[in-house]
């Protein structure tokens, strides 16, 4: 589902820079255009908690980031990196 | 990051709490709440942003639950650090035919830019938020100026027996689910720089109202 418009615009970074996020609506993400942290939507609602987010640095989950609708599509924030060392 | 760890505390006392909480508020909203929400839906101008909507209780008596009153309907948001409420918010938003944008989001670190809302509703949610002192100041920086906030919680009681009860109660509450039945919200409205329109106090002064405006800049 598509966000508002009206609201995107207003949707802010929760960190205190408040910079406006990107919407991907093909990966369901949003993303810092100041820190790069990408915020997950889940069920159509952004999670916009700071310790929820990802980094933007870290690999992303190694599935499609949550394929819309998926309630447990969570936790995948540490991917198993095998036999990496 | 405090604050995060509140939330992250706060999201799971919630999303347990979730399931049977509009039924265990049933009776209190009846005996000990009474018309606050509806005062607070009253003063309602504008879009709005429900900081802990919880389940949407408060969505009824917004403006734009009841059209027919004749009052322009602006946007609604909300926002909530647990999905389990979140996920009957949004139910209620269905019921209604309202459009609610909810956000998971922390009280103290709101994921809006400044200025967003003309109205800020926050009803029974300061006394389990970790630092409402932090979120307050939030609500002042996404309220536009000349907004409105408007409050509604349980608060320390000005009766002295009562006073003591909310004191042992807190022994258990706050270890447990973070809420707190002494806090007073007045003086951190007061301090954040807001002008208070007006307050109500009721049940031995266990029930707080505060309607708060954010001064607009002088101009000319």
């Amino acid at each position: 589902m598509a966000l508002d418009q009206q609201l995107l615009e207003i949707l802010a970074c929760p960190d205190t820079h408040h910079a406006p996020l990107e919407h991907d609506a093909g990966a369901q993400t949003l993303t810092c255009t100041e820190c790069g942290r990408i915020f997950e939507i889940r069920d159509d609602i952004p999670i916009l908690l700071l310790d929820e987010a990802r980094e933007p640095g870290s690999p992303a989950a190694s599935g499609p980031a949550g394929p819309a609708g998926s309630p447990d599509a969570a936790g995948s924030s540490d991917d198993s990196v095998e036999g990496s060392n | 990051m405090e604050g995060s760890d509140g939330a992250a505390k706060a999201r799971r006392v919630w999303d347990k709490a979730a399931p049977s909480y509009d039924r265990q508020i049933a009776l209190p909203e009846r005996f000990w709440f009474t018309g606050g929400r509806e005062w607070l839906g009253s003063r309602v101008v504008g879009r709005v942003l429900d900081v802990g909507v919880g389940t949407g209780r408060n969505l009824p008596y917004f403006p734009a639950a009841a059209p027919e009153a004749g009052k322009t309907a602006g946007t609604i948001a909300g926002v909530d650090v647990s999905p389990g409420m979140l996920a009957f918010a949004r139910e209620r938003a269905a019921d209604l035919g309202l459009a609610v944008d909810l956000r998971e989001a922390d009280a103290a670190r709101l994921p809006f830019a400044d200025a967003s809302f003309d109205t800020i509703v926050c009803a029974l949610s300061l006394c389990a938020i970790a630092d409402p002192r932090a979120a307050i100041t939030e609500m002042r920086r996404v309220l536009a100026p000349g907004g409105r906030l408007l409050l509604f919680d349980h608060v320390a009681s000005t009766w002295p027996p009562v006073y003591a009860l909310q004191w042992v109660i807190e022994r258990f509450s706050v270890p447990a689910a973070g809420e707190h039945f002494t806090r007073r919200q007045l003086p951190l409205v007061r301090d954040a720089g807001f002008e208070v329109v007006e307050t109500v106090r009721r049940r031995a002064g266990t029930i707080e109202l505060v309607h708060a405006v954010k001064a607009a800049p002088v101009q000319g």
